[in-house]
C-alpha cells in the first residue's frame, strides 16, 4: 500500500486514457491512441486457410482489414454474437486489424501510477499479451499489449488471466 | 540554405535531364548537325550545372560546367560532333549516373571526374581557346534587331519615346534569377514597354542565362531614373543603359540596316504581346504539371473507389422511393462519379517513354559491343499506362531487347551474304488495344530454328524423344519461357544463361498481362506483350463458392463449363473431366479453401482456368457473372495466404477475396 502511495509522489505522469471493453465479464483495455475507432460488427467476409483466430476480413471506407476474434484468441468459449458486440479498430506494426469484442464500455482515465505490471504471481502464466493490469476504484483492467496479439506462438491461457479471487484482494488493499 | 530536403526533388529532376541528354545525345550522333538538339542539351547540361551548384555538389556542378563548354562549342559550330567527341559525351553522361547515385559520398569518385573533366577539357581545346567564350549564353554579347522590332522602334521614337539598350547584371550569388528577371520585366511596365530580350524570355523564364540579360525598350523616361529604380531590385548588382546600336535615338538615322540572320522572330513577337503578355509567359511552363506523392494519390484513389461502391447503393435506394427530383439528383450524382473514377484512375497513368527512353542508348551500346550494326525503332511511346505497370514492365522488356540484340539480330558480314542490309533493325512498339496495350518487339534477324530448339531440349533432358516428335511449332517456341532453356552457342554476360526468359514470363504474368512468341525462319522473330491499362482494375467472372463470393481474374478464365456428375472420371484417385478430347483435373474450390462444401447438385458449374501452362477446371457452386472490381492488397497481418491474391470491394459494399489462380492450381 505505501510503495504505491510512494509511487504517485515520485512520477506524476500524464493521465493515460484507455478505451475498456468486455469480454466474458472480464475488463480489458487498449490505449486511446492506437483506437482508430469503434464499430458495430459489419459482414465480415471469411479468409480460409488462416490462423483460426482471424475471423474474416472487413470493408473500412474501402480498405479492407482483417479482423481478430478477441474470444477465440484469449480461447474463451465461443459465444454468440449479441448485439452489443463491437469492433475496436486499433493500429499495430502490420497496419490496422480490428478486434471483437463483447462489448465496449467507456472511455477510461487512468493515472499510469494506478497501472501494476502484470502480476509476477501468476506463475506459469504466459503474460506477454498484457501490458498491465490497472486499478479504477474496486476495478481491475487488463490492459492489452497491442504488438503481441497477432504473433501465433504466444498462446494465452485464459483461466489464468481471470484473476483468482485473492490476487484480486491483494490488488486492491 | 539547407537544401537537404529538397535532395529527392533534385534527384528526380536530374535523372529526368540526364535521360533527356542520353536521348538527344543519340540523335545527335546520327545527326551531328542538327541545332535544336544541341541547343536542348545545352540548356539540359546549363540547368544541371546550376542546380548542382546551389545543391553544393560541386563534381557534379564540375562536370556539367565542363559538359556545358564542349555543347557550347558544339553548337557555335568551332567543334563537330563526331564519334569521339560523342563517346567522350556518353563518358560523361555515365558518370554523372554514377555520381547521383552516390551523392552522399562526395569524394567517392574524384578521379574519374578528373579524368573525364580533362577529357572534355582536350575537346574543348581541340576547337579553341578556353574561358571566356565558355561563359557565352545564347548570342547575349550580340545584339540583332530584326525588321519587325526596327520598324516597332522606329514608330515609337516617331511618337517621341526613345530607344534604350539594358544590361541588367545579377549578383553572381542570385538563386533564383528567372524570378528576378521577372521583377525587371514587371518594374519596366511602369516605364514603357519591351521591344526585346536576349536572351529571350522563354530561355529567361527557364534561368538559361548566366548572370546578365539584355533588352530593348521604348520609353519617355530618364536614364538615370530607369538605372535607379531597376537598382532598387533585390540581388541586381548593376545597369547599363546605353544606347540602341545601329539606333541613336533619333528618327534620322533609322535607314534599314542589312540584318545578317533573323532567328528571333518568335521571340520578338512573345515579348511585344500585349502588356501583360510576357507575365503569362514566364508562369506558363512552371505551371504545366506538379509532382504529387503517389501516397497522396493512392489514397485519392481509395477515396474515389469508396466514393462509387457508395454511389451504387444511394442509385439502388433511389430505385425504390420517391420524388422524381431525388431520382434525377441520384442519377446526377451516379454521372459525376463515374467522371470522377475515370479522371482519377487517369492520374495512375504515366507514358510508356519512361521506360522505352533508356533502351536506344542500351542497344547502341550493347550492339557496339556484339560487333553489330543495329537500328533501335521506337513507336508508340505516348502511349498510356498504369504507373505501377510501367515501373515493373522495364526489366523484362531489357531481356527481350537484348534477347533480340543477342541472338536475333546476325553479325554485318552474315546479313551482307543473306541479302539483308548490313544494318539490323529491331522495332520496339506500343499500342492500345482494348483495355489492353499492346507491346512488340521484332527484329529482322535469322528467326529462331524450332528443329534446334526441340534438339537442344531433348538433350537438355526437359523432354523426351517422343515428346519432342509430337509437339507443334508453336509448343515448340513456348519453350523458350521454360526454366532452364536457352539456345544461345555464346554465353554473354546478360541474355543467353537460360535464365531471362521464364523470367521475362513470370513477371509479365504476375501482372496479368501475358508473352507470345512468333517466329519466320530467317526472317525475324515477334515478341507480343499484352499488358492491362491498369493493375488497379482488372475484368473478373465472381463465383459463389459455400455461401461466399470469389473473383477469378478473366485473364485466368479459359471457358466455363457445366458438368454432369456421371461425366467425371477418376485417374489415380484424382477427379478429371474430358475436354473436347483433352483431361482436366478437377478441384472441388470450397474442399480447397477448406470451407464447408456445399451443394451435391447433379449438374456442376466448373470454370476452367490456366496458369503456367496447366489448364484445370475448378468446380464453384454459382456462376454470376464479369465485373470490373477494384483491386485491394490484404493486410500485412494476413498477407501470404496460398490461392488468396488480394480482395475488393462488392457493390454492396461487402469484401470478397481475389483468387490466384497460379498458386490454387
Amino acid at each position: 500500500m505505501s510503495s504505491l502511495m510512494n509511487k504517485t509522489e515520485e512520477q506524476p505522469q500524464e493521465e493515460l486514457q484507455l478505451v475498456a471493453f468486455f469480454l466474458q465479464g472480464e475488463e480489458f483495455a487498449v490505449d486511446i491512441q492506437r483506437v482508430r475507432e469503434v464499430l458495430k460488427l459489419p459482414p465480415i467476409t471469411p479468409l480460409p486457410q488462416s490462423l483460426d483466430f482471424i475471423e474474416g476480413v472487413i470493408n473500412l471506407r474501402g480498405e479492407v482489414i482483417p479482423v481478430i476474434d478477441l474470444r477465440k484468441r484469449f480461447r474463451l468459449a465461443d459465444a454468440a454474437k449479441s448485439e452489443k458486440a463491437r469492433i475496436i479498430i486499433v493500429e499495430i506494426d502490420e497496419g490496422m486489424v480490428g478486434l471483437i469484442v463483447d462489448s465496449v464500455t467507456e472511455v477510461l482515465h487512468l493515472n499510469p501510477s494506478a497501472i501494476e505490471p502484470p502480476p509476477r504471481r501468476l506463475a506459469g502464466t504466459r503474460t506477454e499479451f498484457i501490458s498491465g493490469v490497472g486499478k479504477l476504484g474496486d476495478r481491475l483492467i487488463i490492459i492489452l499489449h497491442l504488438e503481441k496479439i497477432l504473433s501465433a506462438e504466444e498462446q494465452l491461457e485464459m483461466e489464468h488471466l481471470q484473476l483468482a479471487e485473492p490476487e484480486r484482494l491483494a490488488l486492491n488493499r | 540554405m539547407d537544401t537537404s530536403e529538397y535532395r529527392d526533388l533534385f534527384l528526380a529532376e536530374a535523372r529526368e535531364y540526364l535521360q533527356g541528354l542520353n536521348i538527344a545525345l543519340l540523335e545527335l550522333e546520327s545527326n551531328p548537325a542538327n541545332r535544336e538538339v544541341l541547343q536542348e542539351m545545352f540548356r539540359a547540361a546549363h540547368s544541371l550545372k546550376g542546380m548542382s551548384a546551389t545543391m553544393g555538389y560541386q563534381q557534379l556542378a564540375n562536370l556539367t560546367h565542363q559538359m556545358e563548354n564542349v555543347l557550347d562549342f558544339l553548337r557555335q559550330g568551332t567543334l563537330r560532333a563526331d564519334r569521339d567527341v560523342a563517346n567522350i559525351l556518353f563518358e560523361s553522361l555515365d558518370l554523372l549516373e554514377l555520381l547521383l547515385g552516390r551523392l552522399d559520398e562526395p569524394a567517392a569518385c574524384l578521379e574519374q571526374v578528373d579524368r573525364v573533366v580533362g577529357k572534355l577539357r582536350a575537346a574543348c581545346d581541340g576547337s579553341m581557346e578556353e574561358d571566356g567564350l565558355a561563359e557565352n549564353t545564347a548570342g547575349a554579347d550580340t545584339l540583332l534587331l530584326d525588321e519587325f522590332e526596327k520598324e516597332m522602334l522606329r514608330a515609337g521614337c516617331a511618337s517621341g519615346e526613345r530607344a534604350r539598350h539594358l544590361e541588367v547584371v545579377l549578383d553572381a550569388s542570385c538563386l533564383l534569377k528567372s524570378v528576378r528577371a521577372y521583377m525587371v520585366f514587371k518594374l519596366l511596365e511602369k516605364f514603357g514597354h519591351l521591344v526585346k530580350a536576349v536572351p529571350g524570355t522563354q530561355e529567361l523564364e527557364e534561368e538559361q542565362f548566366e548572370d546578365r540579360f539584355q533588352l530593348v525598350i521604348l520609353t519617355q523616361a530618364a536614364d538615370e531614373t530607369i538605372r535607379a529604380e531597376l537598382l532598387q531590385i533585390a540581388e541586381v548588382a548593376n545597369v547599363l543603359v546605353r544606347d540602341v546600336p545601329e539606333m541613336d535615338g533619333t528618327s534620322a538615322s533609322l535607314e534599314p540596316v542589312v540584318t545578317r540572320k533573323v532567328e528571333l522572330v518568335s521571340e520578338a513577337a512573345i515579348v511585344q504581346d500585349e502588356a501583360n503578355g510576357e507575365r503569362k509567359n514566364i508562369r506558363r511552363s512552371a505551371e504545366k504539371t506538379i509532382r504529387v506523392e503517389t501516397d497522396k494519390l493512392d489514397k485519392l484513389i481509395n477515396l474515389v473507389g469508396e466514393l462509387v461502391v457508395n454511389r451504387t447503393r444511394v442509385v439502388e435506394l433511389g430505385r425504390i422511393d420517391v420524388a422524381a427530383e431525388l431520382v434525377s439528383a441520384v442519377e446526377q450524382l451516379d454521372r459525376i462519379t463515374t467522371d470522377l473514377q475515370s479522371a482519377v484512375m487517369k492520374l495512375r497513368m504515366v507514358p510508356i517513354k519512361q521506360v522505352f527512353d533508356r533502351f536506344p542508348r542500351m542497344v547502341r551500346d550493347l550492339s557496339q559491343e556484339k560487333g553489330k550494326k543495329v537500328n533501335l525503332e521506337v513507336r508508340g511511346e505516348e502511349t498510356e499506362l498504369d504507373r505501377s505497370i510501367v515501373n515493373q514492365i522495364g526489366d523484362p522488356l531489357v531481356h527481350l531487347l537484348r534477347n533480340s540484340v543477342d541472338h536475333g539480330i546476325e553479325p554485318p558480314g552474315e546479313r551482307v551474304q543473306n541479302g539483308k542490309p548490313e544494318e539490323g533493325t529491331i522495332i520496339l512498339e506500343a499500342r492500345h488495344e482494348g483495355s489492353y496495350v499492346l507491346i512488340r518487339v521484332s527484329d529482322d534477324g535469322r528467326g529462331i530454328a524450332t528443329g534446334e530448339m526441340l534438339q537442344k531440349a531433348v538433350q537438355k533432358g526437359l523432354l523426351s524423344s517422343a515428346e519432342a516428335q509430337r509437339m507443334s511449332d508453336e509448343e515448340t517456341l513456348r519453350l523458350i519461357f521454360r526454366n532452364g532453356f536457352s539456345t544461345a552457342e555464346q554465353v554473354t554476360d546478360i541474355s543467353g544463361r537460360g535464365v531471362g526468359m521464364d523470367a521475362v514470363k513470370t513477371v509479365i504474368e504476375s501482372m496479368n498481362g501475358s508473352v507470345e512468341i512468333k517466329t519466320s525462319p530467317g526472317e525475324g522473330t515477334r515478341f507480343y506483350v499484352r499488358l492491362p491499362l491498369t493493375l488497379a482494375i482488372i475484368k473478373a467472372l465472381l463465383v459463389e463458392v459455400a455461401g461466399e463470393i470469389y473473383a477469378i481474374p478473366i485473364e485466368a478464365i479459359r471457358e466455363n463449363l457445366y458438368v454432369a456428375h456421371q461425366d467425371i472420371k477418376t485417374i489415380r484417385g484424382e477427379k478429371v473431366i474430358n475436354v473436347r478430347s483433352e483431361v482436366l483435373p478437377l478441384i472441388y474450390l470450397g474442399e480447397m479453401l477448406g470451407m464447408k462444401t456445399g451443394s451435391s447438385e447433379e449438374i456442376l458449374s466448373v470454370v476452367v482456368v490456366e496458369a503456367a501452362d496447366r489448364k484445370t477446371g475448378l468446380v464453384v457452386d454459382v456462376l454470376l457473372g464479369q465485373q470490373e472490381i477494384v483491386i485491394k492488397s490484404l493486410s500485412r497481418a494476413v498477407e501470404g495466404i496460398r490461392g488468396v491474391a488480394g480482395a475488393t470491394v462488392l457493390g454492396n459494399g461487402r469484401v470478397a477475396l481475389i483468387l490466384d489462380v497460379s498458386s490454387l492450381i
